[in-house]
């Protein structure tokens, strides 16, 4: 199995990364580059804790091979504050309570910011609908449902 | 206290920011220099013996560093209680369930360690198993312990009054029989371990848990290691629901490998190994008989569960007795009797769960509903009748001292639009109640109490060091909005140190509901010294007497006279020059019966204080195709006082899910004998954000005396009783009662079938 | 959970792909969005040598529709491309329908078109890890010669839980299949060979590379129906589409009914569809017509809930979907 070098660029930075073919983008991610905001909830794409974006769509990244990603913009939840300002996004999921334990929070976030910035006035049933594949065990998801409200039209 | 600027308002929760921008660490997110990567090698075998374990080609493997097996533990067991002590971590004669610890490696990277595990050998001799409880305590039924008779591993007898004299006096008796299956925590991080040790014998502890003192002492009889070299660390959980509290095999098998190796090792199990090998729910059977007064006062209950426990005791004594005791705390109970068995049987090991016991406390509040109908009550009526309230002893003794429980079960129902709509939705729409009552701590003993410290920079910031632990509900950020508002600092300004066996002082842990009550009193007292002494110091600076002065926005201040006022940080640094450094000292023991224990003593005081808390469901039934859709949700909870209501209402949320959603309509194992059938995200059905109605909280204060600012708890918060009121409102729906959770829509059908053909 | 070793090649044409897969044969597997051929070879159901990433290749993402020639959809098209599309919402509505109860958002962008109809069947028997799996003996499906949900069944029956292809089917789709110097265009119907164990009539060296439907079927109307339990992520426990023709105002000119993960392929429910052919839509035709595929529903207990209360569901949703094709006519 051939190792491979290739150029990754996430949160706007490029990277060089030897990979082997059988890595997945979130064990290069996590493990290469230490972004350890995207988590491996359970490695089958079930429960959407490893949610990246990937050329601005969400993508589960524990599915994706990390040859695959090569030449694509990915986007992390650490590369969502940009100079020193949190994105509308994650402050409103502080301000409404949407944050528990926390480890699906980061796809919680990825996911409705690629939501509201396609489809940025969403009826409640929508943005519910846009996060159906992230399993969240905390919150019942209201809370999360009522940051996404309150963004929307703010991005 | 005067007006709180913090305490009682909707604040953002201080680990939120972490959070939200990917900084938090879990413990996989971890990595040390040097570190290991470890596998678990698990039994194929429900239950076997083992002959022989050969792992001499897996030693040899390059990249392997260490293999432990049975014979690396010397036999030692392990039980929550003394008298339970049925389980050696890494097994070492038999394997008792499909997926228990055999042997494990550590290795310089994950595939090696795997490769390795192949190229372990273990001889079994397969022996008959048993997969139900019923079934293991028949005679001649495999024995799964040798010290368990008809593999009984638990029993609970509780008799209060004169049960018989009770139903005889009753005007009506009934009898019903509800059941349901396996189900688990599945919180969203899977579990994992790392474990760092030293030279000078130290050894560091990183794994999801709630409660670090009981993790640390546990390993510390386990290694035979002092309590002072065992540090269990923060860390960030991702979700407990009471399944993080237990000790379990992957902890003490990678410090196992971690002192083989004399490397850190880290241990990341997958979401199966999670799901099989860690803890997952009880299933129950229970039996119910239930007598009534013609006006629906409660005369006697006699009450017989037997739970499936799984292969070994785990919190077995405290999972057999929590459901009769949240039904003790609920209602006025004045003759009853209490069975309750926990049976051993070749499945996983079961534990206690936020959802724990929905046949039983399901069951109860349905049979409620039933006999309400029969004799032509209003259920809100007829849990009105029977509700505790404050200054009432529950059937075991403990005294209530704060309970808003009526007032939960009127503002439910009025909220709700109940009077309108129970009994007069059109077929498939219904209506449903449930209620109940919740232990806030259990009796642990030294670990029942809570202390904490408070110490200040010069620039008058201060770092609360509490022994809080937080799963994801929000404890830390609680005490610090506390020790923030009784300091007049922001919370900003108040640094946490917490959950770290090392560094703070023992408290019970996020564990029986006890953080907002026993956690943050203790934080509470440790912030009113310290207030105390701060206001010492300046009113010799200011020239007032301390009842003149007040603190707030980082300034002593004179009441009367605000303009007069000094700057905290003086009074902390003038402290320091006189040699009286602040240094805040609070803690807090809940006022109960130490001797009270859970199968030897079920009597006394058993918590210092109870929640109470009513939820109304309403669902739509498609009677067609049996499937249940919940629409509203509107729950009250008497939480004593709401520190933050904004994680207070995000309890009650989760609780829909979990609880109502979840458990009462989705969640459940299939299994083919011994072999669960479905431990994955994809085919265990946690609900998802569609499947979600919407919720109403109503915050119910009743102001308890000792708890901080009144609080109560507010984690179990409609988890253990939206059971019963989804069941109930399916029967108001389209007239069935579904006695077997979780209520799937074949079982709907299947019932509206029946009564069909009746 | 990590994924086995291979070798990974990124063609950059159909033809070059075509000429990786007739050098590899047996050892490659196509990757298209990966969903689920990686969560496969995660559990050790598939360890190819080499993967042959399609997701590169342009000429097979496209969506064309003209009033005469048709639909034709390119097999790399992401679902959600698909479900997004104004023509197939418009003229074709049970096939984005259907495509829209697949999974949830997030893989539906990433799920591709050909990779849904090319669903490997299912069983809680077999999707399951190594470890799992080793506990017990091989069944059918993995090599062995027994099945471990029907004690002394002969074959393996699991489960195929597509939900696209019900619709195309119903629809009257084909596909055109590609290898090395040849093409074939086959019924879609025809891809499925009802073996559980290889349910897809495609040779190791082709690759299906576009679905056609006729232009006549934009006409059709059509609804697929779902049952499972959470409102998104979830296989089917049941699914029928239902496409019908008016022929005036109130016949039925044609009907035809699929019905998907009651079987080890989809089944056309030809004698529910003869049975509406030429009637008047009345209830009890169209209960008639849910008998019909009742009867050819062969569900078994490998896939959660339970056989009996699925088939009983064929019934239910055929009704709906019946009902549902026709007011959207």
């Amino acid at each position: 199995m051939e190792k491979r070098l290739i150029h990754l660029s996430v949160n706007g930075d490029e990277y060089d990364v030897v990979v082997r073919p059988n890595q997945t983008l979130l064990e290069v991610l996590r493990e290469d580059l230490e972004l350890t905001g995207a988590k491996e909830g359970c490695g089958e794409g079930a429960c959407g804790t490893c949610t990246v974006l990937l050329e601005g769509k969400p993508v589960r990244s524990c599915l994706t091979l990390a040859v695959e990603a090569q030449g694509k913009q990915i986007e992390t939840v650490e590369g969502l504050a940009s100079d020193g300002e949190l994105h509308p996004v994650q402050k409103a999921f502080i301000e409404h309570g949407a944050i528990q334990c926390g480890f699906c929070t980061p796809a919680m976030i990825l996911t409705t910011k690629a939501f509201l910035e396609e489809n940025p006035n969403p009826s409640e049933g929508e943005a519910r609908r846009a996060i159906s594949g992230v399993v969240c065990r905390c919150t019942g998801y209201a809370k999360i449902v009522a940051a996404m409200m309150a963004t929307a039209g703010e991005l | 206290m005067a007006e709180h600027t913090l305490v009682g308002h909707r604040v953002p929760r201080i680990d939120s920011l972490d959070k939200a921008t990917g900084q938090a660490r879990y413990t996989a997110d971890l990595t040390l220099p040097r570190m290991l990567y470890g596998k678990v090698l698990r039994s194929p075998h429900a239950h076997a013996r083992i002959l022989n374990i050969d792992a001499s080609k897996a030693e040899r493997l390059r990249g392997v560093k260490a293999v432990v097996t049975g014979r690396d533990t010397a036999g030692v067991r392990w039980g929550v209680f003394r008298y339970t002590r049925d389980q050696q971590l890494l097994t070492g004669d038999k394997v008792r369930y499909i997926g228990e610890d055999v042997a494990a490696v550590a290795a310089e990277d994950e595939e090696t360690a795997m490769e390795a595990l192949e190229l372990i050998e273990v001889d079994y001799e397969v022996l008959p198993a048993v997969f139900g409880p019923l079934e293991a305590m028949q005679e001649g039924a495999p024995q799964i312990h040798d010290h368990a008779e008809n593999n009984i591993n638990i029993h609970v007898p509780i008799e209060v009054g004169d049960v018989e004299k009770g139903f005889k006096k009753s005007y009506h008796v009934r009898e019903d029989r509800f059941v349901d299956s396996e189900y688990t925590y599945c919180q969203t991080e899977p579990y994992a371990v790392l474990v760092n040790c030293d030279l000078s014998g130290n050894l560091e502890i990183w794994t999801p848990n709630a409660s670090p003192h009981t993790k640390a002492k546990a390993l510390s009889n386990l290694l035979e290691m002092p309590l002072t070299k065992v540090k269990v660390r923060r860390i960030c959980t991702g979700g407990a629901f009471g399944g993080r509290s237990d000790i379990f095999p992957g902890e003490f098998i990678a410090a196992l490998m971690a002192l083989k190796a004399a490397r850190p090792v880290k241990l990341v199990y997958t979401r199966e190994e999670s799901f099989t090998s860690v803890r997952q729910a009880h299933s129950m059977i229970v039996d119910l008989k239930t007598g009534v007064r013609k006006d629906g006062t409660l005369l006697a209950n006699e009450i017989k569960v037997i739970m499936d426990g799984g292969a070994y005791s785990s919190t077995g004594p405290i999972a057999t007795s929590v459901p009769f005791l949240v039904w003790e705390e609920t209602y006025r109970l004045p003759n009853v009797r209490f069975n309750g068995y926990r049976v051993y049987t070749n499945k996983p090991v079961r534990g206690m769960y936020r959802c724990h016991g929905r046949a039983f406390l399901g069951g109860l509040g349905m049979q409620l509903d039933m006999i309400a109908e029969e004799l032509g009550i209003d259920p809100v009526e007829m849990r009105l009748r029977n509700a505790l309230r404050t200054g009432d002893t529950q059937a075991t003794g403990s005294k209530i001292i704060s309970c808003g429980l009526s007032e939960a079960l009127q503002q439910a129902a009025e909220k709700s639009g109940w009077k309108e709509k129970r009994g007069k939705l059109p077929f498939g729409k219904g209506i449903g109640m449930g209620a109940n009552g919740m232990m806030v701590g259990f009796p642990m003993g030294i670990r029942g109490g809570s202390s904490a410290m408070i110490k200040f920079n010069e620039d008058g910031g201060a770092t609360l060091i509490s022994g809080v632990v937080d799963t994801g509900s929000g404890n830390d950020s609680m005490v610090v909005q506390i020790a923030a508002d009784v300091l007049g600092l922001k919370m900003e300004d108040v640094n946490l140190v917490s959950a770290d066996s090392e560094i703070t002082p023992l408290d019970q842990g996020a564990y029986s509901q006890a953080a907002a009550f026993v956690s943050a009193n203790a934080a509470m007292a440790a912030a009113i010294d310290a207030r105390e002494q701060i206001l010492n110091i300046a009113s010799d600076m200011l020239d007032a007497t301390v009842e003149e002065l007040g603190l707030r926005d980082g300034y002593v201040y004179m009441k009367e006279r605000p303009e007069r006022n000094i700057w905290m940080g003086k009074a902390i640094r003038k402290a320091l020059m006189d040699d009286t450094p602040i240094m805040g000292r609070g803690s807090y023991m809940p006022k109960i019966d130490q001797t009270r224990e859970w199968v030897s003593n079920p009597k006394g005081q058993q918590a210092g204080t109870f929640s109470f808390g009513a939820v109304v469901a309403e669902v739509e039934v498609d009677a067609e195709t049996g499937q249940v859709r919940v629409s509203n949700v509107t729950g009250a909870h008497d939480c004593g006082f709401a520190i933050n209501p904004m994680a207070v209402e995000g309890q009650l949320e989760g609780s829909v899910a979990s609880g109502g959603v979840g458990a009462t309509l989705l969640e459940e194992h299939y299994w083919d004998g011994g072999q669960m059938l479905n431990a994955s995200m994809l085919e265990y059905k946690v609900p998802l954000s569609v499947d979600m109605p919407q919720i109403t909280p109503i915050i119910v204060e009743s102001m308890d005396p000792e708890g901080p600012f009144g609080a109560k708890e507010a984690g179990l918060w409609g988890s253990m009783n939206m059971f019963q009121a989804i069941g109930n409102a399916i029967y108001d729906a389209v007239g069935v009662w579904i006695k077997d959770f979780p209520i799937t829509p074949d079982k709907v059908l299947a019932a509206l079938e029946e009564r069909n053909r009746d | 959970m990590r994924l086995p070793k291979f070798e990974h090649l990124q063609p950059e044409s159909l033809e070059e792909a075509l000429e990786l897969l007739a050098e590899h044969g047996e050892q490659a597997k196509v990757i298209a969005g990966g969903t689920e051929l990686l969560v496969s070879m995660k559990h050790g159901l598939l360890a190819p040598s080499y993967l042959v990433n399609l997701k590169e290749i342009p000429e097979l993402n496209f969506i064309a529709y003209d009033g005469e020639g048709g639909l034709r959809i390119g097999a790399l098209t992401k679902l959600a491309t698909l479900i997004g599309s104004p023509v197939i919402q418009e003229s074709f509505a049970v096939l984005s329908r259907a495509a829209s109860l697949v999974a949830a958002p997030p893989l539906q962008q990433m799920g591709t078109l050909a990779g849904n109809l090319c669903l490997d069947t299912r069983c809680l028997y077999y999707n399951q890890s190594r470890f799992w799996r080793q506990a017990r003996p091989r069944c059918y499906k993995t090599g062995g010669d027994t099945c471990h949900v029907v004690k002394g069944g002969n074959r393996c029956l699991a489960a195929y839980q597509g939900d696209v292809a019900p619709a195309l089917i119903a629809l009257g789709a084909s596909v055109k299949i590609a290898k090395k110097g040849a093409d074939r265009i086959v019924p879609l119907a025809d891809l499925y060979t009802g073996k559980g164990e290889r349910p897809l009539a495609l040779q190791a060296d082709e690759v299906l590379v576009e679905v056609q439907v006729a232009a006549e079927a934009a006409r059709w109307g059509g609804d697929y129906q779902k049952l499972r339990y959470r409102g998104a992520m979830d296989f089917p426990l049941v699914g029928v589409a239902a496409v019908v023709s008016r022929d005036g105002l109130d016949t039925i000119a044609r009907a035809s009914l699929v019905l998907t993960a009651v079987s080890t392929a989809p089944i056309l429910a030809e004698e529910a569809g003869r049975l509406l052919q030429g009637q008047e839509l009345t209830d009890e035709l169209v209960a008639q017509a849910a008998g019909a595929a009742y009867e050819v529903a062969r569900p078994v207990n490998n896939i959660g809930s339970n056989p009996s209360y699925r088939r009983k569901m064929v019934r239910v949703l055929t009704k709906r979907a019946i009902r549902n094709a026709w007011v959207r006519e």
